[in-house]
C-alpha cells in the first residue's frame, strides 16, 4: 500500500493521459448476505451522482472530454480508470476527484445499478455466457465458504438486500486516504498531480485497514466437481488447482513459462489448442492461466488490478459437444501430467523463451496498461524489477529444470476442481463417478497417431467420488 | 495548423500491382502493427448457399502454404512473440500482426507468403468447417445474435446484408462440400488490387515501405469480385419478433435504412445523430435509462458500408410491459431529430465527444488498426478518412437534420423484438 504519493509514468508525445485510482477493497469484503456490495458501491461512485451534482449533470460534464470513468472491481481491489485526451485532462481529473471524494449515493442510482447487476446474473451470466459461467462455477467450488466464492457482481439475494445504509457504511469503512494507491501516465500537464493529490487528501484518513485473512481454497486432496445443469447446453469446462506461488518468486516464473507452453489466452499455438482444436477439431480453443483473467471473452491480455492473495492455476476448455467433455478433460490432464513430469519438450523450449521475451511487451501497449501494471508491481512489493520485466528476463535465464519445478509446484494434479456447464449433467456425473469416458466421434478420418494418442488419453485415470460431485441447476447459480 | 482528427501523418503509395500501402508512425513506442485488409466480406456472399463464406475463408488463411505450413507459420509467429489475429465483417476481412519493430520484416515475409501461396487440402478444409460450426453454436447462446439474424433477414430481402457475417446455419453445415468454391474465392478476392495494407505504430516510413514492396510487390493482381445485387428501396415499415431458447430480457433492435459510405454527408450526419440522439447525455437516454429506467441499456451506431445499410438502435428492456413504450420513445426521437435542429451547445459537445472518442481509440498500434481498418477499406487511405471525419465534425445542424429526415423515414424502418422476461 502506498500513501506517500502517486506513481508517475511520463510518456513524451503520447496524446492521452491515463489516470488510475485504486482502493484496497474488493468483493471478498462483501458482508455475508450483501454479496455484490463492493461493486455496487464502486458503480455508485464511478457511474452515479456526487453530493453536488446528479449523475445526469456529471454525464453532461464528462461528455465533451470523450472520457468516462471505468470501474473495475475484483476480489481484493477496486480500480477507477480514466483515459482522456491531453487537452481535457484537467476537467477529467476534477470530475473523477469529485466523484471519488464526495459520492452522492442517491436512491435512484442504487435502483439503476441493482437492476443492472441482477440482469447481469439472471440473464447474462446464467443464459448468455456459458464460458464465464463455467469459470465462476469453478471459483465458487474452489473457494466455497470464503469471500472469494461469489463473483464481484454478487448474488441475487445479496443484491436484493442491499440498502443505502449498507453503501454508506461500506464506503466509510474502506474508502480512505490510507487505502488509496494512484498514478498517472502519458503526457501529464503541469499542475495536474498536485490538483488530484489535493482532492484525494479530502478522503478521511481513518484508522488502519483491517483486511479479512486471505481465503484458503476449499479443495481437498483428489478431484471435486461441480456440474451446472443448463437445458440444451453443450459443455463449457474449467479446471483449477490452488496455486501456492506469487509474482516475484522465481518458481512462479517457471510455472508461467510452462503455462505459456500449454497455451496462452486466445493463442492458436499452445499445446492444448494443438491437441484439442488443431488436430481433433473438438472446439474453438483451449488455454491455461496462472492467475485469474476476468473479462477473458473481451480481452486479449490480462487486465491489471486483479491481485488476489489466493489464486488458481486454471485450464479453460471452450465449448464442445457433451459426449466429448470427459475425453477433453483427460487429454488436458494427460498433457499436464507429462509437462509436470518431463518439462517443456526440448524442441519447444527455445520457442517459449523467445515468445515470452517479446510477447510480454503487448501487455503494456497503452499508457493505461503500463500504469496498471506499475501499480500492480507496487502492490506486490516489486520495486526494483517489475513483474513483466522479470518474466522477460527469466524467460531467457531460467534453467529448464527450474521451469519444470515451477510447473510441478503450480500444476501437480493433487487437488483438482472441475466445473462443467452442461445439458447432460446426470450422464457426465455418472461417467465421472465410474471413471469412464468415450473417444470422440470425428466428422473426418484422423491419422493413426491421433487415434493412438486418443487411446493414451482415455487411459488417464479420472474418477470423482460420487459425494464430491454436485449438480446445480443454472437458475440456482449465485441465487444466494 | 489545426490537428487533423487522426492526428498522425501518413505516407501512402499504390504499388504497381494495385496494393494500397498506408504507413502511419504514431506516438506508440516498442510495437508495430501490420494490417492486411481485404475488401471482401459477407456483402460478397450473393451466391445461394454461400453465406458465411468470407468468414470461413478467414479461418482457411491460417492453414499455411507449402513453404510455411500452418505449424511452421505458427511456430515462427510464436518466436516473434506476435499478437496475430483476424476478423471478418460485412465489407472487409482484416488480418493483423502486432510485434516488436525489429521483427516487422519477418512478419511481412510470412504474411506475404500466405496471401500469395495459401495451400490446403480438402481434408483440412473439411476440418475447419467443423470449427466454424462450433463458433456459430457458441454464438447461439447470445440472444443478441438471434435477434441480429432476424433483424437483418427482415430488413434485406435481396442483398447479402440480409445474413449475419458468420452465415446461415444450413450453409455452414454444408460448407465441407465447397472446397472448389474456396479456391475460386481465393483467386477472385485475395488480390493486391482488392487490398489495403496498413503499417502503424513505432515504424520507420522509408524502411517499412521498402520492405512492403519487397515482399508484397510480386503479388499478382486480378481481382474479379462477383456482382452484388442491389436491395430494392423499402417502402413500408417492417416488424418481426422472435424468441430465445434460454432466458433473456426483452431486446429491441431497430434498423433504419441509410445510404452507403459514398454519400459522405448523410453518413457523416448519421455519426452525429447516433451520438447526439442516443448517447449517454441524450434526452432519450436520460429518460429511458436514467429517469424511467424502462431500458437497462440503449445505444446506436451507423454503418459505414459500401452499399446502403442500416442505422441501428439497440435497447434491452427491463420488463415485457415496457416494450411498447420504449419503441414509441425511440420512434418519437427519430421524428424529433428529423424535425428540429440540434442546438448549438449540444452539437458542440457532441463534436468534442466524437473527436476525443476517436483519438482515444487510437492509443495502441493494434487499436489504431482496429478503429481505422473499416474506413481504410472504404476510403483507401488516411487522407480521405480524415476528410470524412472533418466533415462529420463540421456538418451544420441543418444538414444533420436533413440526414435524419432521410434516414429516419418511417417507411424505411425495421423493428425487431426478442420477446423476453423480467
Amino acid at each position: 500500500m502506498i500513501t506517500g504519493g502517486p506513481l508517475l509514468l511520463p510518456i513524451p508525445d503520447e496524446p492521452t493521459v491515463a489516470i488510475e485510482v485504486r482502493f484496497r477493497v474488493g468483493s471478498s469484503e462483501d458482508p455475508a448476505g450483501r454479496e455484490g456490495l463492493a461493486r455496487i458501491v464502486a458503480r455508485m461512485i464511478g457511474a452515479g451522482g456526487s453530493k453536488r451534482r446528479s449523475y445526469v449533470e456529471l454525464l453532461d460534464a464528462w461528455y465533451p472530454t470523450g472520457a468516462v470513468p471505468v470501474v473495475a472491481v475484483d476480489r481484493e481491489w477496486t480500480c477507477f480508470r480514466v483515459r482522456v485526451p491531453r487537452e481535457h485532462a484537467g476537467t477529467a481529473a476534477d470530475l473523477l476527484a469529485e466523484m471519488l471524494v464526495s459520492p452522492g449515493f442517491r436512491e435512484e442510482d442504487l435502483a439503476r445499478h441493482r437492476t443492472a447487476a441482477l440482469a447481469a446474473i439472471r440473464h447474462r451470466l446464467r443464459w448468455a455466457d456459458d464460458e464465464e459461467l463455467g469459470k465462476a462455477a469453478l471459483w465458487s467450488l474452489a473457494f466455497a465458504g470464503t469471500g472469494y466464492r461469489h463473483p464481484p457482481t454478487g448474488t441475487v439475494a445479496g443484491l436484493e438486500a442491499i440498502t443505502r445504509r449498507d453503501l454508506l457504511d461500506f464506503h466509510e469503512r474502506w474508502y480512505r486516504f490510507r487505502a488509496v494507491s494512484w498514478g498517472l501516465a502519458g503526457s501529464v500537464p503541469p499542475g495536474l498531480v498536485s490538483r488530484i493529490e489535493r482532492a484525494l487528501s479530502d478522503l478521511p484518513a481513518g484508522p488502519a485497514l483491517v483486511l479479512s485473512p486471505a481465503p484458503g481454497p476449499a479443495l481437498s486432496e483428489g478431484v471435486t466437481a461441480i456440474l451446472v445443469a443448463k437445458p440444451e447446453a453443450d459443455a463449457s469446462i474449467s479446471i483449477g488447482r490452488p496455486l501456492g506461488l506469487r509474482r516475484g518468486e522465481t518458481p512462479f516464473y517457471g510455472a508461467a513459462l510452462a503455462t505459456s507452453w500449454l497455451g496462452e489466452h486466445r493463442s492458436s499455438v499452445g499445446r492444448l489448442f494443438e491437441v484439442l482444436r488443431e488436430r481433433r477439431g473438438l472446439n474453438y480453443g483451449d488455454y491455461a492461466y496462472l492467475e485469474a483473467f476476468p473479462g477473458a471473452g473481451a480481452n486479449q491480455f490480462p487486465p491489471p488490478g486483479v491481485i488476489r492473495r489466493s489464486q488458481l492455476f486454471e485450464v479453460w476448455i471452450r465449448t464442445l459437444a457433451n459426449p466429448c467433455a470427459l475425453f477433453a478433460i483427460r487429454a488436458a490432464l494427460a498433457e499436464i501430467d507429462r509437462l509436470v513430469e518431463r518439462g517443456i519438450p526440448g524442441r519447444d523450449l527455445e520457442t517459449i523463451r523467445a515468445f515470452n521475451e517479446r510477447y510480454r511487451h503487448h501487455h503494456e501497449a497503452s499508457a493505461m496498461d503500463r500504469l496498471g501494471h506499475a501499480l500492480d508491481d507496487l502492490a506486490f512489493g516489486l520495486r526494483t524489477e517489475g513483474h513483466l520485466a522479470r518474466l522477460r528476463r527469466l524467460a531467457r535465464e531460467l534453467p529448464a529444470d527450474e521451469i519444470t519445478e515451477g510447473a510441478r509446484r503450480a500444476m501437480r494434479p493433487d487437488r483438482l476442481g472441475i466445473a462443467i456447464v452442461t445439458g447432460t449433467p446426470e450422464r457426465l456425473a455418472s461417467a465421472l463417478a465410474r471413471g469412464e469416458a468415450e473417444a470422440p466421434a470425428y466428422r473426418t478420418p484422423k491419422p493413426p497417431e491421433v487415434l493412438e494418442a486418443d487411446r493414451r488419453y482415455l487411459e488417464r485415470p479420472l474418477v470423482v467420488a460420487e459425494e464430491r460431485i454436485s449438480i446445480v441447476p443454472v437458475e440456482e447459480v449465485f441465487e444466494r | 495548423m489545426m490537428r487533423r482528427p487522426v492526428p498522425f501523418s501518413s505516407t501512402e503509395v499504390v504499388l504497381d500491382n494495385g496494393l494500397r500501402v498506408v504507413v502511419v508512425p504514431t506516438a506508440a513506442r516498442g510495437l508495430v502493427s501490420l494490417w492486411t485488409i481485404v475488401r471482401v466480406g459477407s456483402r460478397d456472399e450473393a451466391i445461394e448457399g454461400r453465406s458465411g463464406f468470407a468468414h470461413f475463408f478467414e479461418h482457411m488463411m491460417f492453414r499455411g502454404s507449402e513453404r510455411f505450413p500452418a505449424a511452421e507459420y505458427n511456430r515462427r509467429m510464436m518466436l516473434l512473440g506476435a499478437d496475430v489475429n483476424a476478423f471478418t465483417d460485412t465489407d472487409l476481412t482484416a488480418y493483423y500482426v502486432t510485434l516488436l519493430p525489429r521483427d516487422l520484416e519477418r512478419a511481412l515475409e510470412l504474411e506475404a507468403d500466405r496471401f500469395m501461396h495459401l495451400s490446403y487440402d480438402e481434408q483440412a478444409f473439411r476440418d475447419e468447417a467443423g470449427a466454424v460450426l462450433g463458433e456459430y453454436l457458441k454464438g447461439l447462446s447470445d440472444p443478441w445474435f438471434t435477434l441480429e439474424e432476424r433483424l437483418l433477414g427482415t430488413a434485406f430481402r435481396v442483398h447479402p446484408y440480409g445474413h449475419a457475417v458468420i452465415g446461415r446455419r444450413q450453409d455452414i453445415e454444408a460448407m465441407p462440400s465447397l472446397y472448389e468454391a474456396s479456391l475460386d474465392f481465393y483467386r477472385r478476392y485475395y488480390r493486391p488490387d482488392n487490398t489495403v495494407l496498413l503499417v502503424s505504430g513505432d515504424v520507420d516510413r522509408t524502411r517499412s515501405l521498402e520492405a512492403v514492396r519487397r515482399h508484397f510487390g510480386v503479388w499478382q493482381p486480378g481481382a474479379a469480385p462477383y456482382d452484388v445485387p442491389a436491395e430494392p428501396e423499402q417502402d413500408a415499415p417492417r416488424r418481426v419478433s422472435t424468441r430465445f431458447s434460454g432466458r433473456s430480457l426483452p431486446l429491441l433492435w431497430i434498423g433504419c435504412r441509410m445510404p452507403a459510405f459514398g454519400e459522405h454527408e448523410d453518413v457523416a450526419g448519421a455519426l452525429v445523430l447516433a451520438e447526439a440522439g442516443f448517447g449517454s447525455t441524450s434526452p432519450l437516454y436520460r429518460r429511458l435509462v436514467l429517469d424511467e429506467r424502462r431500458a437497462i441499456t440503449l445505444s446506436a451506431h451507423a454503418d459505414l458500408a459500401r452499399d446502403p445499410r442500416l442505422f441501428h438502435v439497440h435497447a434491452s428492456v427491463r420488463r415485457p410491459a415496457d416494450v411498447d413504450a420504449v419503441v414509441e420513445a425511440i420512434e418519437r426521437t427519430f421524428d424529433a431529430l428529423a424535425e428540429d435542429v440540434i442546438d448549438d451547445e449540444r452539437l458542440a459537445g457532441t463534436r468534442s465527444h466524437m473527436l476525443a472518442g476517436l483519438r482515444l481509440r487510437l492509443d495502441t498500434p493494434t487499436r489504431f488498426g482496429m478503429t481505422l481498418a473499416p474506413l481504410l477499406a472504404l476510403a483507401g487511405g488516411l487522407e480521405p478518412v480524415n476528410d470524412f471525419w472533418e466533415q462529420a465534425l463540421r456538418l451544420p445542424a441543418e444538414r444533420v437534420r436533413q440526414a435524419a429526415r432521410r434516414i429516419f423515414d418511417p417507411a424505411r424502418r425495421t423493428v425487431a423484438l426478442l420477446e423476453g422476461e423480467s
